[in-house]
């Protein structure tokens, strides 16, 4: 996850380098070290490093990663041939070499041609067999063909010998709620939980796939499992507020018939009700009414 | 104290003597009347030897600079010698378990106990369980050491790189620089390692703390 000091400086970069300030290379390393998706600015200022022989020679031996890095971005923004170039130059420094033949792979997938994408990739799996990125690509081949079960099966494949990589659970958990296999959903977020607990999306997320499967249990997990949001985000998530007195409202429906034990106290729902509308008297004063409506007719149902 | 060990007034010696006879080159401050000293005291450790500069100079730095070179150099002859390895699958995936595992063991507070129960069984399972280790079968990592030729040949390749630098030191070191004191050490030792840090001085009354250039 980026932090917030890394978050500032990248906006900061950017906006040094997009008006016209130096500092590119330092944009492209930062780009590149948290990971981040911005395709349309590292390919221009990438471009514009590479197409200066000066600045070329100045990089030394990281223009090859400079020309990974653009290549990729160019095929994210569907500059074929850009990304062609690229490769050509990278191959004829590096002929045999795993990661230009990943390239490649990725400029066949960009193109459209899946069977012999997947082909490459299978070769060059016979060779490496534990090479994390090459599973990936297959996954995501799958995925873009709209093959969720195939997907899904490569998953569980790569999952099986890498259990500790929480993007892959995050992606599999993604796939499973977009096929509504909740269950399963549900299994991925709690191993994502196991792996960062501090991190509210997750929880977010869990207590929602668990309001969606229904069922008295499920329903008091996710109000804890909001309730743990709201904690972690010091009280600033909205949805998880809305969550809480859906839950509770939802908890006192299907609980109408039995006896009233009332282990849990009604102040959580009154205190998260209060909350939703002092936010929205401070953010969007025009949808209160509409906000205080709602509630209501959830405490009453 | 170093400092006055080395006395810069007497300094026109040569440097490299090496097979003159040791009590030739030790320099004594006359005043202090260590002569007498020698003659009554075997062992005494009032004795202050004050040894030439040309030693300091030519010895002590040069040794030192040699040793970090070879160290310098060992260090990148590891690097081309040492074979890239294909990671093991197995021990790839062992790896994985375990972090999942530990995860498991710290996390265990922020899932539902029935979720909690389910994956500890899916780890200690006793058929089938992923870290369960039926007796007898554990092996002894040592003996897994020996059976893995690959491992058993980066171990030996790696005991070589340092065995032969340290006999060509040694034999250079004692050719160049024998028969003479090189250093005092700062702390009091017994008699045993006279023979161990002494070897060129052939005298014995010489105490124990002033060391020959081979031992540094």
């Amino acid at each position: 996850m980026v932090t917030k000091t890394e978050e500032t400086q990248l906006n900061r970069l950017e906006n040094q380098v997009d008006n016209g300030g130096g500092g590119a290379w330092e944009y492209l390393c930062l780009v590149k070290k948290l990971k981040v998706r911005r395709p349309d600015k590292v390919l221009r200022h990438g471009l514009s490093i590479l197409n200066d022989p000066k600045k070329r020679s100045a990089l030394g031996p990281d223009v090859w990663t400079l020309y990974e890095q653009v290549s990729i971005a160019a095929m994210d923004c569907q500059c074929l041939d850009v990304a062609k170039d690229c490769i050509k130059v990278l191959q004829k420094q590096f002929p045999e070499s795993k990661r230009v033949g990943r390239l490649e792979g990725i400029l066949l997938e960009a193109k459209g041609l899946w069977a012999e994408a997947e082909k490459a990739y299978s070769s060059l799996l016979e060779d490496n067999p534990l090479d994390p990125v090459l599973h990936k690509r297959r996954v995501a081949i799958a995925k873009a063909q709209g093959n969720f079960p195939t997907a899904i099966e490569w998953l569980n494949k790569y999952l099986e010998t890498f259990m500790a990589d929480h993007d892959a659970w995050r992606e599999l958990a993604e796939i499973y709620v977009s096929l509504q296999m909740y269950k399963q959903a549900a299994f991925c977020y709690e191993e994502l939980i196991l792996s960062q607990p501090t991190v509210p999306l997750y929880h977010l997320a869990y207590a929602d796939v668990l309001y969606t499967l229904g069922g008295v249990d499920n329903i008091l997990l996710a109000k804890k499992y909001y309730a743990s949001t709201i904690d972690l985000t010091g009280g600033k998530n909205t949805k998880a507020l809305f969550g809480i007195c859906l839950c509770s409202s939802a908890i006192a429906q299907l609980t109408k018939g039995r006896n009233k034990e009332d282990k849990e106290s009604p102040e959580l729902q009154s205190l998260a009700a209060a909350a939703l509308e002092k936010d929205y008297k401070q953010r969007a004063p025009a949808k209160l009414l509409l906000l205080t409506s709602a509630l209501k007719s959830l405490k009453t149902s | 104290m170093v400092s006055q060990l080395y006395d810069k007034t007497l300094s026109f010696r040569t440097p490299f003597t090496p097979n003159q006879k040791p009590h030739k080159q030790k320099r004594k401050k006359s005043k202090s009347s260590t002569h007498r000293h020698r003659h009554r005291y075997r062992a005494s450790m009032a004795e202050d030897l004050v040894l030439d500069t040309a030693i300091r100079d030519w010895v002590l730095i040069p040794l030192s600079v040699v040793m970090v070179l070879i160290g310098i150099l060992r260090y990148f002859v590891s690097k081309l010698m040492r074979s890239s390895q294909v990671p093991d699958p197995k021990i790839v995936k062992e790896g994985q378990v375990i972090v999942r595992a530990r995860n498991l063991r710290a996390g265990a507070n922020f899932i539902s106990p029935k979720s909690f129960r389910a994956r500890r069984v899916y780890f200690c399972n006793e058929e089938n369980g992923l870290l369960h280790v039926p007796k007898g079968q554990a092996q002894n990592a040592q003996a897994q050491m020996f059976s893995d030729p690959n491992m058993a040949m980066d171990m030996m390749k790696k005991n070589l790189s340092m065995i032969i630098p340290q006999t060509l030191t040694f034999a250079w070191v004692n050719f160049f620089f024998s028969g003479f004191v090189a250093a005092k050490i700062p702390f009091p030792l017994t008699q045993r390692f006279r023979s161990m840090l002494q070897n060129g001085i052939d005298l014995s009354t010489v105490d124990v703390s002033y060391v020959s250039s081979r031992s540094w």
